[in-house]
């Protein structure tokens, strides 16, 4: 088992550092660089030579690279160009929020997923089943962006409602903050709870018919405890893998939800420094969401072999 | 957004399962009714290729049908939105007609999912099958790029790229197609990796065929069946992928009719008071998702075997 996981940590270097090289090719790739944006369209020459020279765009790119490679090793991520602040500084800032945004909604889509799923398998093939299922198919189909921007524009028509424009935090007012992540939660962990109910729904299926269940109904026990303790045991390891790679695309929810919502998280972040080509930041973020999305599948598997005795892990990797 | 990344890492196993099964010899493929019954029992699917259609229609023929160009506005009624006989879907800020630009949008989408989705599969099939057949270190470094590129996850890869090479039509349309290509690939490797094995295989080598013979006459037609079927998954995907980038400012850029552009930026200010300017484009992209997404489903359950014993006696 340490041997495994070792391996497994030793497979990630590669992909990491592969990671890195693909990040800063595509940010020295993109037309214009932060200099020529902050001096303007009217700029001279001179001025843009001595900003090029002040964030050290006039290096060779390679030393640019082994600068940063060799500063994130040592924990100094660079600074921010727009901000003119360490990175690091920066995502703390932003971290709280798109931490409780990404909890709230990993705890809705589970919590509805998992129900959505259990009564859909439970009333399999009758009224509530197809309608479930026609709600899930509609949830995957209808884009976040949209939804979200129903959720803000229809109230706001109809009964004049507009969430907190200034941002709080969770213990500072419970009810005003629950009020801006609430509704950014649910619809992003309403999106994906869509495909987590489905699997939910087959893997319940799969092993409603086996020979444990029908003991378990034999002994006399309800059709709702036979699925809360023996169904669902059965099937939690679909359902881990489902939210662990949930997690991973719901960075790029985070990124739709916070515009949309103008919450002031890493989303927002992401996008702004995409947009004024602040390669600091942007080189930082996707370094770290490959690194937190490698590391989740890599939990995901450890998971399984904790919960199920019957997996060994071996080998260098799960090809 | 349900994502690319982790939808295809799901569907690898489905696909894989599934192809298996087509290509088991008749006495063992799952007892049933035919496929062409089972396709014409099945609402779903025609509903959902329905809808499809319906908006290919649109996306071909509307522009020639409506009132006005995508584009051109109409003086009365610019910077005041206004809804009226003549402009039914309303008109936006500056004035254009909503329901030109809807149907031309239809256009702007379908041919940048349908493009990007060719790209994508032809891709996929050509690494895929390269890679399996190959084996040996040409397999081995085409997967090490394969991680590396499915560990970024999808929307902020496409983010990060498509502010690298500039937002047009064009680019979009590539890099949504490009960026398909890696977890295409995997799926048409492990497809292959059996298929290599099969005896026609074994068969056409000692009789002396090539390399180049048995990559080009058959494994890559064996893999045109699995083609179809992945295409018809990622379309969906892709047209959302486009509208979400669109919408976040990085996809096709403005004044192209856009379902996702017209959603975001500038226009946003003028939801409260036109509220139009979000309804009709958000209902417009939300139909072609779903009916793509209803004709995924339909060719998803059509290839599961396991979704025909579910019929029998599970309950």
């Amino acid at each position: 088992m340490i041997g495994y996981i070792i391996r497994r940590l030793a497979a990630l270097v590669p992909i990491l550092i592969g990671v890195s090289i693909i990040v800063f090719v595509l940010t020295r790739l993109m037309p214009g660089n932060i200099a020529q944006i902050m001096c303007g369209p009217n700029c001279e020459p001179e001025q843009l030579a001595s900003l090029e020279h002040e964030y050290g765009l006039d290096k060779p790119k390679l030393e640019q690279f082994t600068d940063w490679v060799s500063g994130a090793v040592r924990g100094d991520l660079g600074r921010s160009f727009l901000r003119d602040r360490p990175v690091a500084d920066e995502i703390l800032d932003r971290l709280p929020v798109t931490g409780q945004l990404l909890i709230m909604t990993v705890m809705a889509s589970a919590a509805l997923g998992i129900m959505n799923g259990m009564l859909s398998a439970a009333f399999h093939r009758r009224f509530l089943d197809n309608a479930l299922r026609v709600v899930s198919i509609f949830g995957m189909s209808v884009p976040t962006f949209w939804v979200a921007t129903l959720v803000i524009l229809l109230p706001s028509l109809w009964f004049a409602y507009a969430p907190p424009f200034t941002a709080v935090g969770l213990l500072e007012n419970p009810w005003d903050n629950l009020r801006q992540f609430g509704p950014p939660a649910l619809v992003l962990g309403f999106s994906s709870s869509c495909g987590l109910s489905r699997v939910v729904r087959g893997s319940i299926l799969g092993v409603l018919n086996q020979d444990f269940m029908r003991t378990a109904r034999a002994k006399g026990l309800g059709e709702a405890t036979i699925l809360r303790r023996h169904a669902l045991g059965n099937v939690m390891l679909p359902i881990i893998t489902v939210i662990g790679m949930e997690v991973a695309t719901l960075m790029g929810g985070a990124v739709i939800a916070e515009t949309v919502f103008n919450l002031n998280g890493l989303g927002r972040l992401f996008m702004e420094s995409a947009l004024m080509r602040d390669y600091p930041v942007i080189q930082v973020m996707t370094l770290y969401t490959a690194a937190i999305f490698v590391t989740l599948s890599l939990l995901v598997d450890l998971a399984y072999a904790w919960l199920d005795p019957r997996v060994r892990l071996t080998g260098g990797r799960s090809a | 957004m349900p994502g690319l990344t982790h939808e295809c890492v799901s569907q690898e196993e489905e696909v894989r399962e599934a192809v298996e099964t087509l290509e088991a010899p008749e006495e063992l493929r799952p007892r049933g009714i035919s496929l062409r019954t089972r396709m014409g029992r099945n609402m779903t699917g025609v509903i959902g290729a329905g809808i499809l259609l319906f908006m290919l229609f649109v996306a071909l023929v509307g522009p020639y049908i409506v009132p006005d160009g995508p584009l051109s506005q109409d003086a009365p009624s610019f910077v005041k939105p206004s809804l009226s006989l003549d402009h039914p879907f309303g008109t936006d800020r500056l004035g254009r007609d909503v329901l030109s630009r809807v149907v031309s949008g239809a256009r702007t989408s379908l041919q940048i999912g349908i493009i990007a989705v060719t790209i994508a599969v032809l891709g996929g099939c050509f690494f895929g099958v390269i890679s399996g057949y190959f084996g040996g270190w040409v397999d081995y470094l085409i997967q090490r790029i394969v991680e590396v590129i499915i560990s970024i996850p999808a929307l902020i890869l496409l983010i990060v790229v498509s502010a690298a090479v500039g937002s047009s039509v064009r680019n979009v349309t590539l890099l949504l197609g490009v960026m398909g290509i890696p977890i295409l690939t995997r799926v048409v490797r492990s497809i292959i990796f059996s298929e290599k094995e099969q005896l026609y295989i074994e068969a056409a080598r000692s009789l002396g065929a090539t390399n180049k013979r048995l990559l080009f006459v058959h494994l890559f037609p064996s893999v045109i069946p699995l083609a179809g079927i992945l295409a018809a998954l990622a379309l969906g995907g892709m047209i959302l992928a486009e509208a979400a980038l669109s919408f976040l400012g990085v996809g096709v850029p403005p004044p192209n009719p856009s379902w996702g552009a017209d959603m975001s930026g500038n226009a946003r200010d003028y939801f409260q008071h036109a509220p139009w300017l979000a309804i009709f484009p958000g209902i417009a992209l939300s139909l072609t998702i779903l009916g793509a997404n209803l004709v995924a489903e339909t060719i998803r359950d059509l290839i599961d075997p396991y979704a025909q014993r579910q019929g029998v006696g599970t309950r």
